[in-house]
């Protein structure tokens, strides 16, 4: 858990996006894991493994990633391994029962170039820009 | 379209501004130039510390060695600095996209 919040707090520059949905946790799921869905979000057919350490595939290999959290009904999360046009990022789709239906909060930090950043040991990272957005989630 | 040079310039540029004392490098910059010297005075870290920072802002092409006198100051030089600024719009424009998108989705699944 140390390990997760150091790199959080170490990669702070990202995007934080929530809106809330009249569906309960389990239908914004299914609808977030649709294959429909997911060829609209990303322009082309996805392929995505359900598991931790599963691939996610856009397109002929446009993009891939790795998924990070396969937690039904709560939180998928996976790494977009930055080949191509773009850099490495995490996406963390977090989805949380409210007022009778689910507030879904989506962050993407982008990654420095090492994907895996691991600290040295004693690493107190400070807080810098907006402390606690991430840590959060 | 950015071209793949662009590309690991951007991935630089997030790996020099993701370390909280180059970020603080970065702000003392942009108030005005100093030396590796002057930045180790004002900050919690060795001068040589202070170096390797500057170095790795420099690759990024966020800062730039002048001479003045005997020593080298470093002037910030913050255009690379926008494509971050770039990237964030793009991505947060892009998950706007989505978050509708799946609001049409839930609708039209209810009926």
């Amino acid at each position: 858990l140390h390990y997760i919040a150091t790199v959080e707090l170490h990669y702070a520059v990202g995007v934080q996006r929530e809106q809330w949905y009249d569906a309960d946790p389990d239908a914004v799921w299914a609808a977030v894991v649709d294959p429909d869905l997911l060829a609209q979000w990303f322009g082309a057919p996805v392929t995505l493994e359900p598991e931790p350490g599963g691939r996610i595939r856009v397109g002929d290999d446009d993009r891939v990633g790795v998924v990070e959290t396969w937690s039904p009904g709560r939180r998928l999360e996976w790494t977009w391994t930055g080949e191509g046009s773009d850099p490495a990022s995490t996406v963390r789709i977090v989805l949380e029962p409210e007022r009778g239906g689910t507030r879904v909060r989506v962050v993407e930090v982008a990654l420095a170039a090492p994907a895996v950043y691991r600290p040295p040991v004693g690493f107190r990272p400070r807080r810098y820009g907006e402390p606690g957005a991430l840590a959060r989630l | 379209v950015p071209s793949p040079g662009s590309d690991r310039r951007l991935d630089a540029v997030f790996d020099a501004i993701a370390d909280p004392t180059r970020r603080e490098v970065v702000e003392r910059l942009a108030v005005e130039p100093a030396s590796a010297s002057a930045l180790a005075r004002q900050l919690p870290v060795s001068r040589q510390a202070v170096a390797k920072h500057l170095d790795a802002l420099e690759r990024a092409g966020l800062v730039e060695p002048q001479p003045a006198g005997r020593e080298v100051r470093f002037r910030l030089t913050p255009a690379p600095l926008v494509n971050v600024a770039e990237w964030a719009a793009r991505v947060g424009a892009e998950w706007d996209r989505r978050l509708d998108e799946l609001d049409r989705h839930l609708k039209r699944r209810r009926g």
